[in-house]
């Protein structure tokens, strides 16, 4: 356990038991690194934002309270390193750890639903990496960190092989590759070169109006000379700036979208590089937006609707991002629909509200529609930023209508399509009645035969990577 | 066309069950309380402002009003229904503004009966359905206790029945 290469033993022959298994001895280090630079950016903020006037406390006091931390961060982390355990095979996934209260967790890989690969700078420094493994349906998330990148890989492959039901799985040499991350088998739907992110993040609107408002107010500010005391309201635009960049910039950098043949799989990020793995149906909903600056370009964002993500969530710390394509082409966005509902094509069904809409949506009744397939429900609407929303029809969790007054008196009626919490909201704005009515209650019949449709589907191949080669065959025994 | 837009929230063929009528006197008693309130502060406003005859004027278009307010919130109560058809439950009440929610019983995560003070004074009890949609809003007030605890059951055995994978 002294060397850094150690790790995690090979897998032993089948018969007996899979062996306890470690996190990497440098896990402590790292660990404690991040608490060391939150303190000191914490102090470093208020020192700096009190320049000028009495310093809350004095530089040695601060000194020595940081000493202090790291020595108890050492010893901590190197506790829980010592009582963090794993074992990877037999039927289930076993995690001990705890220190003081002992906690085993056991995670059966049927309940396995995505396995995302982290490497956070500190992390990837050292050429480890932590994985991420969701569970069951409301995404509890356990972690393993920190691995040597190869037995990530590795044990990624095997608990996504397993999760999908292949018992003789092995714990083999991954064959994707360790730097983008991509087994020979699997199939790059999308990319997000470094020009398109920028470009992209350059002309979004609410990034221009953030740099706008942080332009005015230091522009103002040095007018009238009050650099300093603005300084309050600088700090937070500028942080609220930074925070923009990295979540939709340095960490969709080099953006890979794949097809493995579980699921997809996204890679992507700067310095810290996360590999997410969306297994197909926990998607519950895509949304395509484009803002009126992308629209010259031809640039559109793809959202999903992940089960177990949390609404909203833009994470890039936490490895899961709701992004399914932060910035492409209409041809990629073709392409990863194509991927997530085969054989889609929505442009014959989409039909337009009626224009008596016009009186309440005036400003851009022309843009709404809706329309369904087979398959999938869909509804658009806006100009400034227009957006489309799809909701295969099984990921329905209830329909519903509803009127107000004045609607009723146009004829028109909304009709919401309910799905899990996450950036996908079916909405159809001010449709006629009868179309309300057969979209509602047509609803609940498409999606009890999509749900039956699911339930036995045609199998789709699956590829895995290929065993290592074993040693050649000697020639076959000439007895049978 | 308003038969269309009429038989959008009740869809035909179905069979429709209401709720108890002790819950249109429940909505009724509140409306009559919080009218009565309008109409004191209306009355002492005008009394105030104008004198006596401005203060019983005030006073009297105030009840005008929580007359108003009574039946409406009546006319409204008694526009919940639900029905129970064979894959899904439809739910349904408003009068200005209306809503219909259809939840196929394979989707329902958890079935609820609950109480707050004011529906137990009236012996009444609402049944609330969960599904992985915080949005969806199934909800069923006042039911008299023992309907709703049926209401309950029959739901949980219609749903376990009809489970299906998220």
């Amino acid at each position: 356990m002294s060397t850094p290469t150690s790790g995690p033993a090979p897998a032993t022959e089948a018969g007996a038991p899979p062996p306890l298994q470690r996190p990497h001895p440098l896990t402590p280090l790292i660990r404690g690194w991040v608490v060391l630079a939150a303190f000191v950016f914490g102090f470093g903020r208020d020192y700096i934002t009190n320049s000028g006037e009495q310093h809350s406390a004095p530089l040695a006091v601060v000194l020595g309270g940081l000493a202090v931390l790291c020595v108890v961060a050492a010893i901590s982390g190197f506790l829980t390193w010592r009582f963090t355990a794993f074992v990877i095979g037999g039927g289930e996934l076993r995690i001990d750890s705890g220190v003081l209260r002992k906690r085993s967790t056991r995670i059966a890989y049927g309940r396995i639903q995505s396995v995302d690969l982290l490497q956070p700078l500190a992390a990837r420094l050292f050429g480890l990496c932590e994985l991420r493994i969701d569970v069951g349906s409301s995404g509890n998330r356990h972690r393993l960190r920190y691995l040597t990148r190869k037995d990530g890989a590795r044990f990624r492959d095997y608990l996504l092989a397993r999760a999908h039901g292949l018992h003789d799985a092995e714990l083999t040499e991954s064959a994707a590759d360790l730097i983008a991350d991509r087994a020979p088998t699997d199939r790059v739907v999308a990319t997000a070169g470094p020009d398109l992110l920028i470009f992209g993040f350059l002309l979004s609107h609410d990034v221009l109006i953030l740099v706008g408002i942080l332009i005015g107010v230091v522009v103002v500010a040095a007018w009238n000379g009050a650099l300093a005391a603005s300084l309050s309201v600088i700090i937070p635009l500028g942080a609220g700036l930074y925070s923009m960049v990295t979540r939709r910039l340095l960490s969709q950098f080099n953006f890979s979208l794949s097809d493995t043949g579980h699921g997809l799989r996204i890679s992507r990020g700067l310095t810290s590089l996360t590999s997410q793995s969306i297994p197909r149906d926990r998607i519950q909903g895509l949304r395509v937006r484009q803002s009126l600056l992308w629209r010259p370009f031809g640039w559109y964002r793809v959202d999903v609707d992940v089960l177990g993500h949390k609404a909203g969530r833009e994470d890039n710390q936490s490895g899961s991002s709701s992004i399914l394509l932060p910035v492409a082409r209409r041809h990629d966005v073709r392409a990863v629909l194509d991927a997530v509902l085969p054989g889609l094509d929505l442009d014959p069904v989409m039909h337009r509200v009626p224009r008596r809409a016009a009186l309440l949506r005036w400003f851009d009744f022309w843009t709404l529609r809706y329309g369904w397939t087979e398959d999938v429900v869909a509804s658009e609407h806006g100009w400034l930023q227009w957006s489309r929303s799809l909701v295969p029809h099984a990921k329905t969790q209830s329909a519903r209508i509803d009127q107000g007054p004045v609607q009723r008196l146009l004829r028109l009626a909304q009709v919401h399509i309910d799905t899990t919490p996450g950036p996908v909201d079916l909405t159809v704005q001010h449709a006629p009645p009868e179309v309300a009515q057969e979209l509602c209650l047509g609803q609940l019949d498409r999606a009890r035969r999509a749900r039956e449709r699911d339930r036995f589907p045609v199998q789709m191949p699956v590829q895995i990577p290929a065993p290592a080669p074993a040693a050649p065959m000697s020639a076959a025994p000439q007895d049978q | 066309m308003r038969e269309l837009s009429d038989e959008l929230f009740a869809p035909a063929g179905l069979q429709w069950q209401g709720v108890s009528p002790r819950y249109v006197a429940q909505q009724g008693a509140v409306a009559a309380v919080l009218g009565l309130v309008v109409a004191v502060v209306l009355g002492v406003v005008a009394l105030v402002a104008g004198g006596a005859a401005a203060g019983a004027g005030g006073f009297v278009v105030g009840l005008l009003v929580a007359a108003v307010l009574v039946v409406t919130l009546r006319r409204r109560a008694a526009t919940w229904r639900y029905a129970l058809r064979e894959q899904d439950l439809f739910l349904a009440h408003g009068l200005m503004f209306r809503e219909l929610v259809a939840v196929p019983y394979g989707r329902m995560q958890a079935v609820e009966v609950s109480a707050g003070p004011l529906a137990r004074a009236f012996s009444l009890a609402e049944v609330r359905l969960v599904t992985a949609s915080p949005r969806t809003g199934a909800v069923v007030p006042g039911l008299d206790r023992p309907t709703a605890t049926l209401l309950r059951d029959r739901l949980a055995e219609l749903g376990e029945a009809a489970a299906s994978g998220l």
